[in-house]
């Protein structure tokens, strides 16, 4: 989180994590076509041949003063190749809230389990505490068959109640404005407790 | 790049001791320790450091004074200061100071790994107080400035609040560590407000003047939060003094009136739960419920 006294700006940095085509893109590009312009920038993205993100998805929003304040959301996504771990790291760097994009197919629990794993390595290598960094999980996919029950991923990322999870299907938007609001009360609610 | 953390205690075991559990921030730290206030000048010297945690009685250079160097010298330095001999006095100059923490002994040393990890940027979120202004005041004290620098040929003028904090600059300062200039500036602006304090004045104007070979230093304070500084480069423009008073007087007096009413509160008074609960209305404004 950072203030910029010059301009009057909260940003706050919020990274959407996940393995290999898990969705983290989707929900960036529904945020964008359902987000007035007037309060969204471009999305910019850094795509391979095959369409795949190579580097990082960014988006900015941006809403109106609240208390002197302007809020300014900065999203940003990691690229779920496997070989993009050092990219991933980086873009972890300074973030303050994490939204998890799981793929709810029974055929991807493992890819899931590795990049959750993954993500906690990254955050205590950058020296954040994963237990203490704001974090959504989304269970994308759900229109898709074959899915693994939410019992079942709830049960896989050893989660104990205290991570908000919510069901998606991010193509058509469902759970994707939910999952977002979600991270960022947390990250405030965090910042409020630290001050 | 690694944060560097200095640890600075006389006491070797304590010493051993802190760096041992802070170890435990993880592999992006580096930790250093001193044995007393000297050496830890020497080292900071050479390289500046992250955070550093010191102990306030050592003998000799002490952490108080320890404090006061980096304060004036590294003002990005995170400090958090130790002691098991508290008093008022300490913690009102730790607080002059700018002391992120200030802890006192006994403590359980899990507290110190976490203000050590928060004061390392985790929550990169500055505990000094915000400036609310509006975009329309923000503008209307730019444009003054801007009329201001064009009446007395100034290369720059900075306005910014007494915590050091910039909150709007006019003219070129390209090649200036501006922050760090505010903030030895905003310091000496603190004593003043305290001499006047002091001496029971509810007002003080408070005007310095610093002729160099380079620059030419004009500062003054605007009421009690902000201050202005005016340069001119030696180079380009000589100052002249009385006509740069006249103008910066007349210049504060309508910058007081356009700050009449902003209020300077601390940030937990801002993100409060009542900007969180502005913050979901707007996001359900946005999207939906």
């Amino acid at each position: 989180m950072f203030i910029n006294w010059k301009l009057r700006e909260l940003n706050l940095k919020i990274v959407y994590y996940g393995p290999a085509m898990s969705g983290k893109t989707t929900n960036l590009q529904f945020i964008h076509d359902h987000t007035s312009p007037q309060v969204r920038g471009e999305l910019v993205s850094l795509k391979t041949r095959e369409d795949r993100t190579i580097f990082f998805d960014f988006l900015q929003l941006e809403l109106g003063q609240i208390k002197g304040l302007k809020p300014k959301f900065n999203l940003y996504t990691v690229p779920g190749q496997v070989l993009y771990a050092a990219s991933r790291k980086l873009v972890l760097q300074g973030a303050d809230g994490v939204v998890f994009v799981a793929d709810s197919q029974m055929s991807r629990l493992a890819d899931n389990i590795q990049s959750y794993r993954a993500m906690h390595q990254h955050l205590t290598e950058l020296g954040l505490d994963p237990r203490r960094m704001p974090c959504v999980i989304q269970f994308n996919k759900r229109d898709l068959p074959v899915l693994a029950p939410v019992s079942l991923l709830t049960r896989y990322f050893a989660l104990n109640g205290s991570t908000p999870t919510f069901e998606s299907i991010a193509t058509q938007g469902v759970g994707v404005f939910e999952t977002l609001k979600a991270c960022i009360n947390l990250v405030m609610a965090q910042a409020q407790q630290q001050l | 790049m690694d944060k560097r953390i200095l640890i600075v205690d006389d006491e070797e075991s304590v010493v051993f001791f802190l760096g041992e559990n802070l170890a435990e921030l993880g592999p992006g730290y580096k930790i250093e320790t001193a044995r007393s206030g000297e050496e830890a000048l020497i080292r900071i010297a050479k390289q500046p450091f992250d955070l550093v945690i010191t102990d306030l009685r050592m003998p000799g250079v002490d952490g108080l004074e320890l404090l006061q160097t980096l304060h004036a010298t590294q003002p990005d330095t995170r400090l958090i200061l130790m002691t098991a001999y508290g008093s008022d006095q300490v913690e009102a100059e730790a607080r002059r100071l700018k002391v992120y923490r200030y802890i006192t002994k006994p403590f359980k040393i899990e507290d110190l790994v976490d203000a050590a990890r928060q004061a390392l940027g985790d929550i990169a979120l500055s505990s000094k107080g915000i400036l609310i202004l509006s975009d329309e005041r923000f503008e209307a004290i730019t444009r003054r400035l801007a009329d201001l620098r064009a009446e007395i040929s100034a290369q720059c003028i900075i306005l910014a609040d007494v915590m050091g904090q910039l909150i709007t600059q006019v003219g070129l300062t390209r090649g200036m560590d501006v922050n760090t200039l505010i903030s030895l500036i905003g310091g000496s602006f603190t004593t003043t407000f305290e001499m006047a304090r002091c001496l029971g004045q509810t007002q003080a104007l408070n005007l310095n003047y610093q002729e160099g070979d380079r620059y030419d230093v004009y500062s003054s304070n605007v009421g009690d939060n902000l201050f202005l500084a005016i340069l001119y480069s030696k180079d380009v423009q000589a100052s002249r003094i009385g006509t740069v008073w006249l103008y910066t007087k007349r210049a504060i007096k309508d910058l007081l009136e356009i700050t009449a009413t902003v209020e300077v509160v601390p940030p937990d008074q801002v993100l409060d739960n009542d900007f969180g609960t502005l913050l979901s209305d707007s996001l359900n404004a946005l999207w939906g419920e």
